[in-house]
């Protein structure tokens, strides 16, 4: 059994991704195929964004990603030097 | 089998795919598309990243639930740890 | 091959020799304890061992420990295969097997986060399917780990989930570190694989399934009695991501 605090941790994240799924999914699949008058429309951006939002997140990921691993390197090498030196 | 790398069989099927949707969105295949259907196929290479996204969400999450936390574990070894002090010291072990 | 046959032939198994290798750095505290346990759990299955302990020189008398429980449990039964310095895992466990008489190795860590309860399972399980290599882990049912915080098991968890998408090894727990292995396996497994630390573990496992050797898996508890003591910080996850990366585009 897992502790508390990881299942409502679980479960969030399995929460999150469904909401993510299933908003995506209505916005690119079902929201095309509506009257242009439909409710639904109103709870969502214009399909351009359904494309530019994601790649823009895509690439902000990745630029985290690159700041992430260069600092881990940049500071390895500090320690790699301090290390030579107290040698 | 030396180039057939876990590399080289992902790429492929991402090519596959990709292949696949560019050609219907250029339209080199015989088949009508609607407008409605054209704007659904426009955004599907994203569509697909974000169901891998969720999909790993959902997996790590509920792995995440079902990782077992086990203090039965601890409390054994807690208790074996004080048999094995009483009985290496009977057989005249010094810690 | 011969190896194998000569298995099969014995259903019983008893001229099956099994040698515990235990690296040690700094486990006066834990090597009297884990030995024993090694000791109580094969009396209780009857399976013929020794427990071979490779100390990198410690400078808390790790050693002195050793040697006690050589005259307790006998020079058979303990082997001490101590080396000058710190030398690391991978070559303790080349050390260690050069000197081991057994046609199986099980490697464990020496500071009880592995329980030697689960070595007669080990043995069951390999003679079951007569494995080449049988692997603990931590994420079957059954399994699972004591003393870590949300933090620690969410990289894990998805540490392991990339290994898996990426990898398909066909095992669920990569970098578990407690392992039975044929001796020969383990030998030719060793001359092939060179990465070190957690990656290491894993590459074991993904070029044991590359050259067609049989894994068999059985559930495992880890209890980290000294959590916070191993880091798992950024300089861990490159370095695993970087290793996950060149398996990736290697195997
Ligand atoms: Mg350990």
């Amino acid at each position: 059994m897992a502790t508390l605090s990881d299942r409502i941790f679980g479960g969030s994240l399995i929460l999150l991704a469904l909401a993510i799924f299933t908003y995506y999914t209505l916005w690119v699949v079902i929201l095309p195929f509506l009257d242009p008058d439909h409710f639904l429309h109103s709870f969502f951006l214009p399909p351009v964004y359904a494309i530019t939002l994601p790649l823009g997140g895509i690439a902000a990921l990745f630029v985290l990603v690159g700041v992430f691993v260069a600092t881990v390197m940049i500071k390895d090498r500090a320690k790699r030097k301090a290390k030579a030196k107290t040698k | 089998m030396v180039v057939c790398t876990k590399l080289v069989q992902w790429l492929a099927i991402a090519a596959f795919f990709m292949e696949l949707w560019y050609g219907l969105v250029v339209g080199w295949f015989p088949i009508n598309i609607s407008p409605q259907l054209y704007q659904v196929l426009l955004p599907m290479p994203l569509y697909a990243i974000m169901l891998l996204g969720c999909y790993s969400l959902i997996a790590v999450g509920y792995q995440l639930m079902t990782f077992s936390d086990c203090p039965e574990a601890a409390d054994e070894i807690k208790q074996e740890i004080q048999m094995a002090k009483r009985d290496l010291a009977s057989k005249g072990f010094k810690f | 091959m011969a190896a194998r046959l000569k298995d099969e032939e014995s259903a019983t198994g008893r001229d099956n020799k099994y040698s515990i290798l235990l690296p040690t750095y700094e486990e006066r505290e834990n090597l009297p304890l884990v030995v024993w346990l090694i000791v109580k759990s094969f009396e209780e299955s009857g399976h013929d061992y020794e427990v071979i302990v490779i100390d990198d020189n410690s400078p808390d008398g790790t050693l002195d420990v050793a040697k006690q429980l050589q005259n307790i449990y006998g020079e058979d039964k303990i082997v001490l295969r101590p080396r000058k310095a710190k030398l690391g895992l991978g070559t303790a466990y080349i050390h260690g097997m050069k000197h081991a008489t057994g046609n199986f190795i099980i490697l464990m860590d020496a500071d009880l986060s592995h329980h030697p309860k689960f070595i007669s399972q080990f043995i069951k399980k390999q003679r079951e399917g007569n494995y080449d290599v049988v692997t603990g882990t931590r994420y079957l049912s059954g399994g699972g780990v004591y003393g870590w915080d949300l933090y620690r098991k969410l990289v894990s968890r998805g540490a392991n989930f990339l290994a898996q998408f990426m990898l398909r090894p066909g095992a669920s727990d990569l970098t578990g570190s407690f392992r039975l292995y044929r001796k020969e396996v383990l030998q030719h497994l060793m001359e092939v694989c060179i990465s070190k630390g957690y990656v290491f573990q894993m590459e074991m496992i993904v070029r044991a399934k590359q050259h067609g050797y049989t894994v068999g898996e059985i559930p495992i508890t880890f209890v980290d009695r000294l959590y916070g003591e191993s880091k798992l910080g950024g300089t861990e996850i490159v370095s695993y991501a970087k290793g996950l990366l060149q398996l990736f585009a290697t195997t």
